[in-house]
């Protein structure tokens, strides 16, 4: 599965690319809602995982501009006592959300809904 | 000419020396950003190594493996910093074995020693540091001796420890208001209640006796967390905080009972209602809006005559939205056909239909 990640945290980033790549996906790194948008387009993925706070451009447009074109799932990583945003997230169209703190075999779990769904 | 001499050679002796001091200061920075962003990629791949340590075929093993180039950086001030703000910023985001992993990590490094010595220095800042790596790390070890600092005199230490005893032990932690003889911010009490909305919710105890406290500010918090968490048992005592000698008390005390009300709620706040402060007026005028019934009108209705616009308009919505027949009392008031009542009906009017 191709999927592009979206966060501004360096060491998350890496995390989730080396927790991802070790389930056997392809992977893409961006660090800002920008380059993500940019990089959608480019890479088409399969899946898009957003932070939802970051600079230039929010995870909340990023789920926006990704519905507007494509059917891509996305899921939104947001921090505890953000569940407004996340509503909102929703309402925009994103699929899935995780919850900072969290642990990486938890968002693996998650993906694998989302892998068993496009090969269904 | 000896003048103009002398002129020229200290100038171009000043222009060698600031040359030569941006040079140096420019060579040593990059030195530094380099060691910086080499120790970054170290940290880097310790921590994930740490994060997926019990996944990569180490499910029986306790220690993580370091280099012994990283050890030996454990010795520099700077590098220790900058890891342990990696693992604190890591470990907020981690949750499960992962943070768990972490949190070893942590302690087999022996940082915790060192928050330990930072928290033992005396100056603030790094008390601070020190009180908020225990914290986030979560070694409830340390919590006899963070709890003390939780009513220091330095403000800032005193907030981290606060906040420090929430992440140890959760709602338990709140204990510390029955002691502290210091002011809690506006800005603190936010910052306690965002902790708070992350921690799973226990049956807070406490709130009753904090409600009496003598520091108006732990009244002002515990009127916050009975509204919050829904203490509907503590009414009486929210009632009573009407009463309070302070302005900032009573003000919580309305938007407390706002959410917290019987059928009485709006009479007792509109019983205070002349003697209070403008801000507080206008406070109830909005909660009796939301809690107010039919009773409530004819008092209303004699707040109608005040000068003061906002008063004016606040009376009317609070009448307009109790029940039609505020509504039909306001627009039979003799003052409706008149400016400036007459603009605010037609704004309430728009506000009622939306």
């Amino acid at each position: 599965m191709k999927i592009l990640i979206a966060e501004d945290d360096e060491l998350m980033l890496r995390t989730l690319e080396f927790r991802l790549k070790k389930d056997g996906h392809q992977v893409v790194l961006t660090r800002d809602g920008k380059e993500a948008l940019e990089k959608i387009d480019e890479f088409l993925p399969d899946l898009v995982i957003s932070d939802i706070m970051m600079p230039f451009f929010s995870g909340l447009e990023v789920v926006a501009s990704v519905r507007e074109k494509y059917q891509t799932p996305v899921i939104v990583l947001s921090a505890m006592g953000q569940e407004d945003i996340v509503l909102e997230a929703f309402r925009l169209g994103a699929d899935d959300f995780i919850t900072k703190p969290f642990s990486p075999s938890e968002l693996s779990v998650r993906i694998k809904r989302f892998t068993i769904a496009s090969v269904r | 000419m000896i003048f103009f001499k002398t002129f020229l050679v200290i100038f171009f002796g000043l222009a060698t020396i600031l040359i030569l001091f941006m040079t140096i200061y420019l060579f040593v920075r990059k030195k530094w950003r380099l060691k910086y962003a080499k120790w970054d990629y170290m940290i880097d791949l310790l921590l994930r190594k740490a994060i997926f340590f019990h996944e990569n075929g180490n499910p029986d093993q306790k220690i993580i493996p370091i280099t012994s180039r990283l050890n030996s950086s454990l010795d520099n001030n700077r590098f220790r910093n900058q890891l342990t703000k990696k693992i604190t910023a890591a470990k907020k985001n981690m949750s499960g074995q992962a943070a768990q992993n972490l949190k070893e990590l942590y302690i087999q490094l022996h940082l915790d020693h060192y928050a330990v010595k930072q928290i033992d220095s005396g100056k603030w800042h790094l008390m601070a540091r020190g009180i908020q790596q225990i914290g986030v790390i979560g070694l409830k070890q340390h919590l006899p001796k963070i709890y003390k600092l939780t009513n220091h005199k330095n403000d800032l230490v005193r907030a981290e420890a606060q906040i420090a005893v929430l992440n140890l032990i959760g709602f338990e932690g709140l204990r510390f208001l029955d002691v502290i003889s210091y002011q809690i911010s506006a800005w603190q009490q936010m910052k306690l209640l965002k902790e708070l909305s992350i921690i799973p919710h226990v049956n807070v105890s406490g709130i009753d006796k904090w409600l009496k406290s003598d520091n108006s500010s732990v009244v002002v918090f515990a009127l916050k967390l009975a509204r919050n968490y829904h203490h509907f048992e503590l009414y009486e005592e929210i009632i009573a905080c009407l009463q309070h000698t302070e302005a900032h008390v009573r003000i919580q005390a309305v938007y407390t009972l706002t959410d917290i009300f019987t059928e009485d709620t709006s009479k007792k706040m509109l019983a205070n209602f002349d003697s209070e402060e403008h801000n507080n007026q206008l406070a109830i005028l909005k909660a009796v809006r939301k809690i107010g019934d039919d009773a409530d009108l004819p008092k209303l209705q004699g707040y109608l005559n005040t000068q003061d616009f906002e008063m004016k308009l606040l009376v009317a919505q609070a009448m307009a939205n109790i029940s039609d027949t505020g509504l039909n009392l306001l627009l039979s008031d003799a003052q409706a056909q008149h400016y400036p009542l007459n603009e605010m009906l037609i704004q309430i009017k728009d506000e009622l239909k939306s």
